[in-house]
């Protein structure tokens, strides 16, 4: 009863804050008629919903950002297993991932036009910049965070070392590195619309720069709304696996 | 004995991170060098140092700088004020920060900064635009940080405040806030840098006068050297006050644990 | 009888390592303890004494700097396949259920599904616990957990059992339950036990020979007979006897607090 009154007040408040953002469209629009009203919004919405542009757009931002997560992923991994593996080299890894983690990433990406070129290679590369530190930095964690005690059973039962890694050390990080996984997803999305954004020809960063430049801003809110829509729904499936995955902790 | 083992320790690592850095910047300079990597793509760094110290003597440089900084500073007061505010918020009505928080995350890291040009329509390509765009940014993970923080202070604190019939208010002056001051001295750190990310970000898109504008406009203009010489200072200072703020926190947390 | 663990000489100095960089502790200096087989031994010390350490040695966790330890005739340099140890709590691995736990060792042997299955089955029937097999440890209280380790201890049929105080962390009436649980166990199939702890009452309930630690550098004070009929029960700490090991274990100690206030 408890929950399910909880779970109630969650999506009034949701409902709320949607229907704040719709009246606050409306009044906007009333003011200046750059803003678009909710029901231009809606007409947009219907006519792009319709056609190709808009699909194809968001599939290659998404397509931009899940490559660009999964090079993160692997990358940050890799080196966060390495990082975490002594106390030296956490040491040593830990203030350089985190100096370079403070850097404004967005002026890499110069280089990384110059470096890539033009395409959609670049924007992965952004992507993967982007994803790429919460990843290692997980991982790092993660690799930390596994018990001495743990590790102590495994040796007294005379475990090789392929045996430690499967049974002990991977099942030991699945939780961090997925969590890592889970925030480099909106990041990396981020870092393949900023890329979009500075010099693209495809994508919704160049989308919705092409409906500004046409003053169509309706339909420049719409690719945000859905855009929106897909990484609630993206990260809310994540997190559903996470909860599943973390089933043991305390049940 | 502990301290000089201890002692042992640091220099070996402080000299590890030089050794690691010069070998990247010798290694750089020689793959350019020579010609593996082409200057068209990536300048030597004995060039962008040199430029570098070109720049520092011009004021474009530095009136750049100012202009950040003073964008950085508002933005960072703005959204320190809004994130902590709504940070402690959640922390007060968790149904509304289960109901909210999922969709500021997911609106902050993708969507938000689409909205870029609509203020620009309305405030200008200046500094207006970008102080928004960064605190519009950085509030959201602020937010989280100070409702983490609040959360995570030690239960038994908490409920000696419950006990003896503390206020709301009073639990926020005389509890929460000096238990939190680690999180709020993080809370700091991270605004900066979101701060600074923000800034230089919207800088950089809307070429807003600003160390972020030097990248994309040298960039826009095939300044390749100039390019990688603001790259570097914007990677400097961000690392500076990264690392002075991170011993400054690890100062405090001494203290306070 | 023939002993089925000789510790002869074994002297452990920790040099430097990441847990204690003031570098130099003497742990233990030169224990010499044979153990016969399914005896019920205990190793009684202060904490912080080097019981853990030896009892590490033994299980051939920790390399001793001289001397040697001898299982069953060989000497050892790694864990030896016929000892199991089992730990304070947390030693479960939280993302396994109770049986997966108890299988882990017959996995590492590249036992088939069905034998590991069953025998871990039957290790957790053994240690009382039938009915959850499919519980995570989280689920779980203090003293089931510790039956868990215990059975995933005894599922790959050791000889020898070592126990590093595996019922520290639990409440005063569970560990007693416990206490005698696992004298139950250990009646019913006979290992040998090295079991370390620091309560008295504890090495005096169950063992059949108390081995007296000193503090750091440690060495073997005392051996303790306890001549006390079993089964062990509740009133088996009332008797004389235990009353008399009791005074003779508190002297010890006592004395050895005079000898270090004299060094200090």
């Amino acid at each position: 009863m408890f929950v399910a009154g909880a779970r109630r007040h969650r999506v009034t408040i949701q409902a709320g804050v949607v229907l704040g953002v719709i009246a606050f469209l409306f009044v906007a629009s009333r003011i200046n008629s750059f803003i678009p009203s909710p029901v231009a919004v809606f007409n947009a919405a219907s006519d792009l919903a319709t056609g190709k542009e808009l699909y194809w757009n968001l599939g290659v931002t998404l397509y931009e950002a899940l490559v660009g997560l999964l090079i993160g992923t692997v990358l940050g991994v890799s080196l966060g297993v390495l990082a975490g593996s002594s106390r030296f080299a956490t040491e040593f890894f830990n203030p350089i991932i985190l100096a370079l983690y403070s850097v404004p990433k967005i002026v890499f990406l110069p280089l990384l036009l110059m470096l890539f070129g033009v395409g959609l290679a670049p924007k992965i590369a952004n992507a993967t910049l982007h994803a790429f530190f919460p990843v290692v930095l997980n991982s790092l964690v993660g690799m930390r965070e596994v018990k001495l005690l743990h590790l102590k059973v495994a040796r007294s039962m005379r475990a090789s070392p392929g045996q430690t890694v499967t049974k002990v050390f991977l099942p030991s990080m699945v939780l961090p590195v997925f969590a890592g996984i889970r925030l480099g997803l909106g990041l990396s999305v981020m870092g393949a619309l900023l890329a979009e954004l500075f010099q693209a020809n495809a994508g919704a960063g160049y989308l919705v720069h092409q409906f500004y430049s046409k003053g169509l801003i309706g339909e420049m809110l719409v690719v945000i709304i859905v855009m929106f829509i897909l990484i609630l729904s993206i990260n809310a499936g994540m997190k559903n696996i996470e909860n599943r995955l973390s089933r043991w902790r305390a049940a | 004995m502990s301290g000089t083992s201890m002692l042992r320790r640091k220099t070996k690592i402080r000299l590890a991170h030089l050794a690691f850095v010069s070998l990247f910047f010798a290694a750089l300079e020689i793959l350019v060098g020579s010609g593996t990597i082409s200057e068209l793509i990536l300048s030597r760094p004995s060039k962008i140092g040199t430029r570098l110290l070109q720049d520092l003597a011009t004021s474009e440089l530095w009136m750049s700088l100012a202009t950040t900084v003073q964008e950085v500073l508002v933005a960072l007061s703005l959204s320190l004020l809004i994130g902590t505010s709504l940070g402690y918020t959640f922390y007060r009505f968790r149904t509304f920060q289960q109901a909210v928080e999922p969709l500021l995350v997911a609106f902050y890291s993708a969507p938000a900064i689409l909205l870029y040009p609509i203020f620009v329509f309305f405030l200008g390509a200046g500094s207006a635009t970008v102080i928004t765009m960064a605190v519009i940014l950085g509030s959201v993970p602020i937010a989280i940080n100070v409702a983490v923080g609040f959360a995570s202070i030690e239960p038994i604190w908490r409920k000696v405040g419950r006990s003896l019939n503390a206020t709301p208010r009073q639990m926020l002056f005389h509890i929460l806030v000096p238990a939190a001051t680690p999180t709020i001295v993080t809370g700091f750190r991270l605004g900066l840098t979101f701060a600074l990310v923000g800034v230089v970000a919207l800088e950089f898109l809307i070429y807003s006068d600003g160390l972020g504008k030097l990248v994309s406009w040298r960039y826009f203009v095939f300044d390749t050297d100039g390019v990688y010489s603001a790259i570097v200072l914007v990677s400097a200072i961000a690392i500076i006050i990264n690392i002075a703020l991170t011993t400054f926190d690890q100062r405090i947390r001494r203290r306070w644990v | 009888m023939r002993s089925v663990i000789e510790v002869n000489a074994v002297s452990k100095l920790f040099a430097d390592s990441e847990e204690a960089p003031s570098a130099h502790v003497l742990a233990i200096k030169h224990a010499e303890l044979r153990v016969s087989s399914g005896e019920f031994v205990s190793l009684l010390g202060p904490s912080g004494c080097g019981k853990s350490t030896l009892l590490d040695i033994i299980g051939g966790l920790e390399a001793p700097t001289s001397g040697e330890i001898v299982i069953e005739g060989q000497i050892i340099q790694r864990p030896h396949p016929k000892i199991a140890m089992v730990f304070q709590s947390m030693s479960l691995f939280p993302w396994r259920t109770a049986i997966d736990n108890v299988a882990f060792g017959l996995e590492l042997k590249g036992r088939d599904p069905e034998t590991r299955r069953k025998t871990a089955a039957a290790m957790i029937e053994l240690v009382g616990l039938k009915g959850f097999e499919h519980k995570y440890p989280a689920q779980l209280s203090g003293g089931m957990n510790q039956r868990v380790a215990i059975a995933r201890a005894l599922a790959l049929d050791p000889d020898i059992l070592l126990m590093d105080e595996p019922f520290g962390a639990l409440d005063e009436q569970t560990r007693r339950i416990m206490g005698l649980e696992l004298l139950r166990i250990w009646d019913r199939t006979r290992k040998t036990i090295v079991f370390v702890t620091h309560s008295i009452d504890e090495a005096i309930q169950l063992s059949d020979r108390i081995i007296l630690m000193s503090a750091r550098p440690s060495i073997i004070r005392e051996e303790i007979l306890v001549p006390l009929p079993r089964p062990r029960s509740i009133e088996s700490l009332t008797t004389d006897i235990a009353n008399d090991i009791q005074r003779r274990v508190w002297k010890a100690l006592l004395e050895e607090v005079d000898e270090r206030h004299f060094d200090a």
